[in-house]
Parts: structure tokens; C-alpha cells; sequence
């Protein structure tokens, strides 16, 4: 499996464990274009905080790489990769 | 804190020292029976919240509690010695003495209060190697609270200490999240909360009387390597130096185990009878033995159909089964003829089955009494009591041939854990109103005007224990019925009768003039209702009612001693 696709593989994961605390109509959709986080869509705080860790404890024991998608500046930047989940794969991908 | 039945929707009041709003999330939105609604108390807040503080919760009532505290935050002692303080064992337990008695509190307001064990982080290694066998060891002292916390529940009568210890071992080297500890005060991984919020409803599920109480199990390929009509009983894989033969004998030794427990082991299995029967009779490494079994169903017919007869004949609910099988399609086929059965996914390979059996959680029960043991025998028992009753021609000689005695005793601390089991476990014999706690009936047993009575039941095939609870409440004229439920293992020989019979003769002497019973319509209590219908007369408005001036007859067969209330 190439690496963007076990990259998108792992989000997809977390994002589905995450889907369990939701209620079944507020459920993320496992899909390129879905909205993490922004303009009030996509999931809560503790959530993103779930799905930063959750992405980031799955790298280091799939792919074995450490990436830090917890920092403060991750976060801020213009073009957060937290947006949709192409850009998080894509974010994520670019630190390998 | 009303006991859920329609529906089964607990009120769960969560109680941690960390950030809980993970794992009321999963228990909120697990979609497996009970549904609980959660109510989070204020994070960190688990002192004020056991003693009932304002804004804590219990204002919305919660029938159940999950009390989740990580040891530093119960024993600052704990942390002092985590910390590498030399610290007295004894200042680490009166603090968790202290705990324990918030608990007590917080288990007054609600039916079950269910506590996680003390458990810390696998990197937490202490003093490492002598860690546990020296006197100042971190894991040493844990060990201690543990033991401690456990002690204390089991005086409480309705608290139980859950072993977080065995949810982290199951969510791995993850369990504990050091990065969501730091960046939102969750301290563990989700699979620990999935693990707890299993162990809650688990839990839930033997508060509401749904624990499973029959094994069903398929012989070959299942209990035992080969197909025994093909290969005979000589040819079977069971013990001896093979793997496979061996880990069909882990698999029996594990059905024994639950045996022991109370559960009754049965077989459907498609073979010829005389030739599986024979097997199990005369393998030398056979561990489970005819004698073992409270029934089978061993012959060419359908499966579903067997197992809903064999129920039938143990008298007890679908509800109460668990089918096993190798077979996908077996297992397809119950699981679609016969939905209220547990038909759980089953692994290929044999040595998989024990730990596949030992991990189901819908055998659990909040406490394991003595009839609970004796269980097996007592269904052992009724098998030739069957048999006798197929020799014997009328009804009424059978009944006569048994010696069936009743003793009617008054509920005394010592069997209130036992009532407090009939009444959480009885689904048939029972009024369908309600699940009362241990305490709760040694309670309403203080109240003028109420007996709690409990029923033992023998015969001349043994001694069933006690098998029976009623409690009587009078109001006014009449002596209601507040709780009546009696095992299904006696039911048919006249014990309702008799029960009936002495209740009666109770009410007569509390004074009242008519004994009254109102039923719920539960799903399973038919048998009761029609019991009521036919023993006291139609329903009017829900209630069935007898006038005790005139008695009730005692059945001619059974003899009745009772003690004085």
C-alpha cells in the first residue's frame, strides 16, 4: 500500500473510533472532502484533540515516524491542515 | 432511583478525578443493551460528589454510579510515595478507608455502585524489580489499596470494585495516553473506556436479572476434535499429547469452570445419541459427563427447534441461552430462527475456544450464592425427576412420590444476598414490578406492617436451597404483595401453591382481609400472571385479590414448615 494511502488509512481509523462518541446523525463521514474543523463544522475541541493523538500514536506504530500534529503553530497556521481530511493526509505527508 | 424494565434505560452518574467526557461519550453512544443515559459529575471533583454535593449530579436521579479515580488522586499518601517519599502503608489505607466511606454514601442513593480498581500507567515501575516484594513498592502499596477498596465493597452489599487493571492490559501498551493526559486531562486511550463501559452494562445487565444461565454447546469439532459417529469415540481428538486434542479439554475444563458457577451446560448436536452419549461416558480425558449436563438434544432434527424444546424443558427463557458452535451455519441459523439466543462470533481454531468462552461478559452476576453452585445438581436432579414422571402414570401420584417440603423462613442478613438474587434473576414466577437491592429488602423487613419471607424447597431427589422470596406489605385491609418470585427449577410441584398458601396465612394474622397482588406485564412474567389468574381469581384493574379468612389450600403433597415471623 503506498504511503499516502496507509496515511489516509489511519485517519480514516481514528476518525471511526472517534465516530463512536457521536451521536449517529453528528458522525464524520470517512471521505476526502470532510471537514474536521472550521466555520463551526466538524468536530468540538476535545475531539480534534482525540484525532491529533489518536492520528498521531497510530504513525508511530504503523509507520514508526514521529510527527507532532499538537503544536500550538500546527494549529495556527493559515492553511490549517486540520480543514478536511485531504489536507490533514496531506499535511501529515509532507513531515515524513 | 426506579429500576429500569421497559425499555432498560439506566441514569448512570459518572464520577472521576480526570476529564470524563470521553468515556461518557462512549457509554452515552454504545449502541449495545442497556441504554444509559450519563450524567458527568464535575471533573475532579470526587470527594464533594460522593457526599452528595450540590450540582454533582444526583439531582437527575441516577439509578447507578461509576466512580473512576486514579490512586494519587484518592491517597495523597499514594503520591507521595510515587514520588519516591518514604510513606507508611498504613497512612495509603486510611485514606483509602476514607474513599470507601464516600462510596458507602454515594451506594445509599443508588441501586449499584460500581468503582474501577486503582490502576497506574505501565511505565510506572515503581522501585522496578523489587517493586512488589519490598515493603516501601509502589505497585506493592497498589496491591494493598486494591485489596482494601475490595474488602470494603464486599461489606457494602451493592458496591463493586471493577478491575481497570484488566481493561488496560486489554488496550495494550496504549492504554495510557501521556499526550491526551497533557492536552485535555484523559488520562487513557478509548479502548479502556470501551473496555469499561462493557464491564458497566455487564454489570447493568445482572442488576436487571438478563445474565445468561445456559450454555448450549455443539460435540463435534466443538467439545471435542472429530466427528464421534464417524471416527467413534476411540478416534476422537481430546487430551492426550496433540494440540488440538488438547485444547478441546482446556474448552470442557472452561465449560466446567462455568458450571460451577451456576450456568447450565446443555448440548444440541447433530449424531446419533446412543453414540455421543457413549462417547462422553467413556472417553478417558472426557471432562464433561452426562452427569454434567442439565439436558441435550442429540439427534438429526433442526437445531433451533431442539434448543427452543430443550429451553422449554429447563424452564427457562430463550433469553437465558448461549449457543456454541463450530458451525457458521449452525451458528447463521439459531441466530435468525431464534434472536432472544446469544449466538456469539466463534473462532476457527480450538485453541481459541476457552478464552473465547472465558471472555463472553453475559454470564455475569453480582454475587455467587450456594444454590448457584449447586445449580447443575439440583437440573441433575430434575432430569430424574422427569423420568420418574414418565414411569409413573397420573400426575398426582408423581407428585405424591416426591416428598416435596417447603420451609417458609423470615429474611435474616444471611439470606438477604440470596432474596436479593431471586429477585434480581427470577424472570418468570415473578410480579415484574421491581428489582430490589439486598439492603433494600433487609430495609423494608424493619418497616411495621412488612415480612420478608424466603422459601427453601427439597424433595427426595435433594435440596434446590432457597428458591423463593415474598414480601408483604399491609395497608389498611389489605396485605399486598411487594415482591413474589420463585425460581423456575421448582415451579410445577406445588411450591407457588404453598407459597400462597402461607402468605395467606400471614396476611390473616397481620389483620388484613384480602392478600393483593398487582403485576407488571413484563415480557417474561406470563407464567406468574396466569399463576395469580388462576390461584386468586381475575384481575380487576390490574389486581389479582384473595380473601384470606377462608385460607388458601395446601397442596396434599407438599409438607410446609414454617418458622415463626
Amino acid at each position: 500500500m503506498e504511503r499516502t494511502e496507509r496515511i489516509r488509512r489511519i485517519v480514516y481509523d481514528t476518525l471511526g473510533n472517534l465516530n463512536r462518541q457521536l451521536p449517529v446523525g453528528q458522525r464524520l463521514s470517512l471521505a476526502e472532502d470532510t471537514v474536521l474543523c472550521g466555520d463551526g463544522q466538524g468536530l468540538d475541541s476535545l475531539g480534534l484533540v482525540n484525532l491529533i493523538v489518536g492520528v498521531e500514536e497510530r504513525l508511530r506504530a504503523e509507520l514508526g515516524c514521529e510527527v507532532n500534529l499538537g503544536d500550538e503553530a500546527v494549529a495556527e497556521l493559515a492553511d490549517s491542515p486540520f480543514r478536511t481530511v485531504a489536507s490533514l493526509v496531506r499535511y501529515v505527508e509532507e513531515r515524513l | 432511583m426506579n429500576p429500569p424494565e421497559a425499555g432498560r434505560r439506566h441514569t448512570c452518574l459518572l464520577i472521576a478525578d480526570f476529564n470524563p467526557a470521553n468515556l461518557a461519550a462512549r457509554m452515552r453512544h454504545d449502541p449495545a443493551e442497556p441504554q444509559v443515559r450519563v450524567v458527568e459529575a464535575p471533573m475532579g471533583q470526587v470527594v464533594p460528589a460522593l457526599c452528595g454535593g450540590a450540582g454533582s449530579g444526583w439531582e437527575e436521579d441516577p439509578d447507578c454510579c461509576l466512580v473512576w479515580a486514579r490512586p494519587e488522586a484518592v491517597s495523597p499518601a499514594f503520591a507521595r510515595l510515587a514520588g519516591g517519599e518514604p510513606v507508611a502503608a498504613a497512612r495509603i489505607l486510611a485514606e483509602v478507608d476514607a474513599f470507601a466511606a464516600g462510596l458507602g454514601e454515594a451506594a445509599s442513593r443508588v441501586r449499584a455502585l460500581f468503582v474501577a480498581s486503582f490502576a497506574v500507567p505501565v511505565h510506572q515501575r515503581g522501585y522496578g524489580v523489587i517493586d512488589l516484594s519490598w515493603p516501601g513498592g509502589v505497585g506493592r502499596a497498589l496491591l494493598q489499596m486494591n485489596l482494601r477498596l475490595a474488602e470494603a465493597a464486599a461489606s457494602s452489599g451493592n458496591v463493586w470494585v471493577l478491575d481497570a487493571g484488566r481493561w488496560m492490559a486489554a488496550a495494550g501498551r496504549g492504554a495510557f495516553s501521556p499526550k491526551l493526559w497533557h492536552m485535555a486531562r484523559v488520562p487513557f486511550a478509548p479502548a479502556v473506556f470501551d473496555e469499561a463501559v462493557a464491564e458497566v452494562k455487564a454489570g447493568l445487565d445482572a442488576l436487571d436479572g438478563r445474565a445468561r444461565k445456559v450454555v448450549v454447546v455443539d460435540l463435534d469439532d466443538t467439545l471435542w476434535g472429530g466427528i464421534v459417529g464417524e471416527v467413534g469415540w476411540e478416534g476422537l481428538r481430546l487430551g492426550g499429547h496433540d494440540r488440538i486434542g488438547e485444547a478441546h479439554q482446556e474448552f470442557q475444563r472452561a465449560l466446567k469452570a462455568l458450571a460451577r458457577r451456576g450456568v447450565l451446560l446443555t448440548v444440541a448436536s447433530r449424531n446419533d445419541e446412543a453414540v455421543a452419549l457413549e462417547a462422553m461416558e467413556r472417553h478417558p480425558e472426557m471432562v464433561l459427563r452426562p452427569a454434567d449436563l442439565a439436558g441435550w438434544r442429540i439427534g438429526w432434527g433442526d437445531k433451533a427447534l431442539g434448543i427452543a424444546d430443550l429451553m422449554g424443558e429447563l424452564n427457562v427463557g430463550l433469553e437465558a441461552a448461549v449457543f456454541i458452535d463450530d458451525s457458521p451455519f449452525e451458528r447463521e441459523r439459531v441466530r435468525a430462527a431464534l434472536p432472544q439466543v446469544l449466538v456469539p462470533p466463534w473462532p476457527a481454531d480450538p485453541a481459541l475456544f476457552a478464552p473465547a468462552l472465558l471472555g463472553l461478559r453475559c454470564f455475569d452476576v453480582l454475587q455467587v450464592s450456594a444454590e448457584d453452585r449447586a445449580r447443575p445438581e439440583a437440573y441433575a436432579s430434575e432430569r430424574q425427576r422427569r423420568q420418574l414422571r414418565q414411569e409413573v402414570p397420573s400426575l398426582s401420584a408423581w407428585l405424591a412420590s416426591l416428598g416435596v417440603q417447603v420451609r417458609a423462613e423470615p429474611l435474616t442478613p444471611a439470606t438477604a444476598g440470596r432474596a436479593a438474587q431471586l429477585a434480581g434473576r427470577t424472570n418468570q414466577m415473578t410480579l415484574g414490578v421491581r428489582r430490589p437491592t439486598q439492603m433494600e429488602l433487609l430495609a423494608q423487613g424493619e418497616r411495621p406492617g412488612t415480612e420478608v419471607w424466603i422459601y427453601g424447597v427439597s424433595d427426595r431427589f435433594g435440596d434446590s436451597g432457597l428458591t423463593g422470596l415474598a414480601t408483604l406489605q399491609v395497608d389498611g385491609g389489605d396485605a399486598r404483595l411487594a415482591d413474589f418470585a420463585i425460581s423456575c427449577r421448582v415451579l410445577g410441584r406445588g411450591v407457588e401453591e404453598t407459597v400462597t398458601h402461607h402468605l395467606v396465612g400471614r396476611a390473616c394474622a397481620l389483620g388484613a382481609a384480602r392478600l393483593v397482588a398487582t403485576p407488571a406485564a413484563t415480557q417474561r412474567n406470563r407464567p406468574c400472571r396466569e399463576f395469580l389468574a388462576r390461584a386468586l381469581g381475575a384481575a380487576v384493574d390490574g389486581t389479582h385479590a384473595w380473601p384470606v379468612a377462608g385460607g388458601f389450600p395446601l397442596p396434599a403433597h407438599v409438607e410446609l414448615r414454617a418458622c415463626p415471623p
